[in-house]
């Protein structure tokens, strides 16, 4: 199972990324924080001693124990599945909105619902501030 | 007399005679003894009374499991049509069953800029990840992007669910 120091790095690997891609592809940033979403939320899930293999049981955990964190997840989820499957380039998403909706709002949302949980628990983490552009 | 057509329609001269006789035995569910049971095809089973009531009783469960999905599935239907009828920015609402889970597909009449569609897409698929037990996944799509409705849902295993005025 995965430690939580893993699933940090794997986080700053996906945030960085992000940050390389979004203003030349947003369509393939949104799947990045997509990722970063996964691993904030396996993060927390282990501390449960709980390791989710697929997507599916990852959802239903999430919908099960942390129903305050699915909306924000579902969303960056939705967005990254019409990365990949919306033929044609229809993806509407400027790097712009990807910024300031998927990022800002929703992956910013996350990751502060997450922090304060652990925090809650004791188990404060390293700070995790995704950088704005 | 053998009555007529026994050869190829089984099913009408069945339904037109006189029922068979049958012996009718009490099955006692803590005895293990052996009972034959041979159906009208001359298929044979032997199994013990214990084994043939705890097959029965499952059968009977699993009949009413099905009856009370399809129930619950109708019902789930119905209050996402009325989650759309409640929504002006919903344009249409398809649904599909996939591999593993039934997909829903709420398209918008707009481009849902301030979120609060995909919000309330979370909302009810909360509410009704709680109620039953189908697993849902839901997808919004943006009105610039309806074109790609295809790309999710089967067109001949889809069906549209809601369509506003």
């Amino acid at each position: 199972m995965p430690t939580d120091c893993e699933h940090k790095a794997a986080f700053d690997r996906h945030v960085a990324s992000y940050a390389d891609t979004v203003d030349k592809h947003p369509d393939w940033a949104a799947v990045m924080l997509f990722y970063c979403a996964v691993h904030m939320v396996e993060r927390l899930f282990a501390f449960d001693q709980i390791h989710n293999t697929d997507h599916g049981k990852r959802e239903f955990e999430l919908k099960s124990r942390y129903q305050s964190l699915w909306p924000e997840y579902r969303v960056l989820k939705s967005e990254s599945l019409k990365t990949r499957y919306l033929d044609g380039g229809v993806f509407v998403l400027s790097a712009r909105n990807v910024k300031e909706k998927l990022h800002g709002k929703r992956l910013v949302n996350l990751v502060a619902d997450i922090e304060s949980r652990l925090a809650a628990r004791g188990m404060i983490p390293p700070a995790i501030v995704p950088p704005t552009m | 007399m053998e009555p007529a057509g026994w050869d190829f329609e089984p099913d009408r001269v069945m339904a037109s005679t006189k029922p068979l006789p049958s012996t009718v035995q009490q099955l006692h569910e803590s005895c293990d003894n052996a009972v034959t049971l041979t159906t009208a095809d001359s298929d044979r089973f032997v199994s013990t009374q214990r084994e043939i009531v705890s097959t029965m009783r499952g059968a009977v469960n699993l009949l009413s499991e099905g009856r009370r999905a399809s129930e619950d599935f109708s019902t789930m239907v119905k209050d996402v049509q009325a989650w759309c009828g409640k929504r002006p920015s919903v344009a249409e609402c398809v649904l599909c069953p996939r591999m593993d889970d039934i997909l829903v597909v709420v398209v918008a009449k707009d481009e849902d800029n301030t979120g609060q569609l995909d919000d309330d897409l979370s909302a009810i698929d909360l509410e009704m990840f709680s109620r039953n037990k189908f697993r849902v996944s839901w997808l919004m799509l943006r009105a610039s992007e309806a074109s790609g409705l295809n790309c999710f849902v089967d067109a001949k295993e889809s069906r549209r669910i809601y369509r506003a005025n």
